[in-house]
């Protein structure tokens, strides 16, 4: 069954490409030989360093997408994707994702295989205000590339929050994957599952602070193998939406598993055929 | 030699302890394109220039301290009656309000065949 | 400045006004903006809606020697706001009609009925579908949104006669008003609503709670379910708790986290599928698409990459190309939702701007207000206010100030805010147009 992608992605798939467009055009016209730029954000942000290490990443491939204006920083669409240059036995391996104000920067960790195929992740993201939000992508040899974005949130009166009814942790798991593919040629595969992703900063009507309580890790096997991992953290948006590329080499089984921070999980299986 | 204020100046500086309000915030003035434009939201629901009538009450031409106090109210006072001013008017400063007060009570009602400037 | 000889039918008492204005001498020759070799400036404005002939209005009483032009395709506006009270069957067509006749004779503003079709920002022309080139010297665009026509797929402006989005008042409003009406009791109307931004956030909501008000008294075996693509609405819990209480569960509200987004359309068949592969059938489909700036914008280089218009806070004047102010649903002016009661606020900060701009002094400081009426029922009416000013080089809601009607509130209170609804609605309608083509101020 062939999946219509969401037209918001579509859109934000055009704007990425415009970005790499535009970026490789303007490194092209600054005439610089090495592709390589320190400076950056991802200075600044402790938790971004860690990741670096001692490396000075390239700015050129990595492409970060963000509305320019969110009016609910409670969900906000992200895409992170490369697309640039690497060796022929390199593959991104792993993009991490931080929202410089937040009170905890961390957004997400993903770890990407061969089996993923291409280097590209959607998702919701929460915004604590407006801010910078730096994507840093490693690869498999230990090359760095590091991009950021700044997304204005504002607060509109006019998306009062419902105060309703919180989701049941780990219902409902969702999985929307190709049937079959074709060997070589990666497909998006959508996933969601209900969750409040409670961040243990908000009180509830008695005044108490509500305990955290996240989806901590999502995992996908193919046959036994893992293909693509996401660790994730509580600035991403309740009812945790993921949008990642597979690249199956034979058919079988895919596995993929939520668990929350209370060792409770939940699991969703799906037969596909490749070949 | 002593220093005396000429008793030109004595009147102003009679006026001026007698202009000097009560409260820190001075009776600010306005320009008229200035009022235009805070008064401009108005009329979406008391129509141009305050005057329409309706289940939302004309503002046109009703005198001053009248509508200065309501609007305070809004803004100040529990006011159990109003449904959305109390809302919008703590969205301005005192001496907003009341220069909006003076600008609709100086509209003229009975001249409005022409648009005002 | 070019010389312009201008044919327009002026009153005399607009042509004192203007002499008065330039405060020199008698009227020579025929062009009555050149009087003593003084111009106060040519405006055109295009889009006749909320935005544009409030600023076309404004413009004339900041300055009736200013030389407005205001371009509108259509004869007859038909306004969003109430349009959902045509299709819930409480008001004709004609109670949300308007006419451009007031701005002609009483203010003075030149109507064209005409496309604009092309602007030259650099040469200061914008291009009409008849083919005229028309100079400005100031250009105030107020295009309302256009449909991201297959956004969804499957959705484009021929499914659209089939399933329609009713997202422009007028022809699209009669067409679901009539399925609407052929449809049989027992029968869903579906709605898909779109991510933000959209024209109007609370509008499709109150269509939702109009369409039961409807359904419940002419066929109430039938049900409302909206599809959407969000998980948070304007005015959420008041909504809620209002159809529940009129409506029992008449409506269902299926969000994004619950598989509400919808990837695909079948117009044909009424069809519509959601992005985990769920597929719902429809007998009165209702598909309100993802959204961008009036096409105009971005013919006129004003638009981003985001598809709408981001401008100078203080003034609506687009960030891009000067001398170009943009008012309305076509501009990135979050918090201000895309609303008639906007449009109408930021046209007249963009009057006094240009007003101002054209007699080379400073702007005055922007002030805008909003409130959102919807009705939930016929007699039960919320709100959503917000104050707004410029605070730090952005727009922002003054704090304090605005919010939503109370959650606990008064039968009495609800049918209040309903009464005032219309209050506003004709206030509004009055303020930028004039009295509604049928005089009836009701």
């Amino acid at each position: 069954m062939h999946v219509a992608r969401p037209a918001h992605y579509d859109a934000a798939r055009r704007r990425l490409l415009r970005g790499i467009a535009a970026a490789v055009a303007a490194i092209s016209l600054a005439g610089l030989a090495t592709p390589a730029l320190a400076e950056g954000p991802w200075q600044r942000l402790e938790a971004a360093r860690s990741v670096l290490g001692d490396t000075e990443p390239s700015t050129q491939g990595l492409v970060l997408d963000l509305p320019h204006v969110s009016e609910d920083g409670a969900s906000v669409a992200l895409t992170v994707g490369f697309d640039g240059e690497l060796a022929d036995d390199d593959h991104i391996s792993r993009i991490d994702l931080f929202a410089t104000a937040n009170p905890s920067p961390e957004i997400a960790t993903f770890h990407l295989t061969p089996l993923s195929g291409k280097a590209e992740i959607s998702t919701r993201v929460r915004l604590n205000e407006t801010q910078q939000v730096i994507a840093i992508a490693t690869s498999h040899q230990g090359e760095r590339f590091a991009t950021a974005r700044e997304v204005r949130i504002t607060v509109s009166g006019c998306l009062m929050r419902n105060g309703g009814d919180q989701p049941e942790p780990l219902s409902n798991p969702r999985v929307s994957i190709p049937s079959s593919f074709t060997p070589g040629q990666p497909e998006a595969v959508r996933t969601l599952i209900n969750h409040p992703m409670e961040t243990g900063l908000r009180e509830d009507t008695n005044g108490e602070i509500v305990p955290r309580h996240i989806v901590e890790r999502f995992t996908v096997r193919l046959n036994g193998s893992t293909a693509f991992e996401a660790e994730l953290h509580q600035s991403i948006s309740a009812s945790p939406y993921l949008l990642f590329y597979l690249s199956p080499e034979e058919e079988g089984e895919a596995v993929f598993e939520w668990q929350d921070d209370t060792g409770a999980s939940a699991t969703h299986e799906a037969s596909i055929k490749a070949g | 030699m002593k220093r005396v204020f000429p008793i030109a100046s004595l009147p102003l500086v009679s006026l001026l302890l007698v202009g000097l309000p009560m409260t820190a915030q001075a009776e600010e003035t306005f320009s008229d394109a200035q009022l235009e434009v805070m008064a401009g939201s108005c009329a979406n629901c008391h129509g141009t220039e305050g005057r329409l009538a309706g289940s939302v009450p004309t503002i046109a031409g009703r005198p001053a301290d009248v509508l200065s106090s309501r609007l305070l109210d809004f803004k100040h006072e529990e006011n159990g009656e109003t449904t959305i001013m109390d809302r919008i008017a703590k969205g301005f400063t005192d001496a907003e309000l009341e220069a909006l007060a003076r600008h609709f009570a100086g509209i003229d009602l009975e001249n409005d065949n022409e648009p005002e400037e | 400045m070019n010389h312009r000889h201008i044919r327009n039918s002026l009153t005399r008492r607009q042509l004192i006004k203007g002499i008065a204005a330039a405060s020199l001498l008698p009227l020579v020759g025929s062009a009555p903006f050149a009087i003593g070799g003084q111009h106060a400036g040519r405006v055109i404005v295009v889009g006749g809606g909320f935005g544009g002939a409030t600023a076309a209005k404004y413009l004339k009483r900041a300055n009736p020697a200013i030389e407005v032009i205001l371009v509108e395709p259509n004869e007859t506006f038909y306004t969003c706001p109430f349009s959902n009270l045509h299709l819930g069957g409480l008001r004709e067509m004609d109670a949300i009609a308007h006419g451009y006749n007031e701005l002609e004779e009483r203010y003075g503003v030149r109507v064209i009925h005409a496309m604009a079709e092309d602007v030259d920002a650099e040469a200061h022309k914008v291009t009409l579908s008849t083919g005229r080139e028309l100079d400005y010297d100031r250009l105030v665009l107020s295009p309302g949104v256009d449909m991201r026509w297959n956004a969804l797929e499957g959705y484009d402006e021929e499914a659209a006669e089939k399933a329609p989005h009713a997202w422009k008042a007028g022809a699209q409003t009669e067409l679901l008003r009539s399925q609407l009406e052929a449809m049989d009791d027992g029968g869903t109307f579906v709605m898909v609503a779109p991510d933000n931004p959209f024209r109007c956030p609370p509008g499709p909501y109150e269509r939702a709670s109009l369409v039961a008000n409807y359904l419940a008294q002419y066929k109430p075996k039938s049900k409302v379910l909206i599809l959407d693509a969000k998980d948070n609405f304007s005015k959420q819990g008041l909504f809620t708790a209002g159809w529940e209480q009129l409506y029992g569960d008449r409506i269902e509200w299926v969000g994004l986290s619950n598989d509400g987004r919808v990837t695909r359309v079948d117009a044909d068949r009424l069809e519509v599928e959601t992005e985990f592969g769920t597929v719902h059938r429809a007998d009165v489909l209702n598909v309100i698409p993802p959204q961008k700036a009036g096409w105009i914008a971005e013919r006129a280089g004003v638009t981003d990459d985001s598809g709408w218009v981001p401008v100078k806070p203080e003034t609506f004047e687009s960030r891009q190309v000067d001398d170009i102010y943009v008012v309305g649903d076509a501009t990135v002016a979050a918090p201000m939702p895309k609303s008639g009661f906007c449009a109408n606020a930021q046209a007249k900060v963009v009057a006094a701007a240009i007003a101002a701009s054209l007699e080379s002094r400073p702007a005055p400081e922007a002030y805008w207000t909003n409130t959102c009426y919807s009705l939930v029922g016929p007699e039960y009416g919320i709100s959503v206010a917000g104050v707004y000013r410029v605070q730090d080089g952005v727009i922002a809601e003054v704090e304090g100030a605005g919010g939503l009607s109370p959650a606990d509130a008064s039968e009495d209170t609800r049918a209040l805010e309903a009464e005032y609804a219309v209050g506003w609605y004709n206030a509004i309608c009055q303020d930028t147009w004039g009295t509604p083509l049928g005089g009836r101020v009701t």
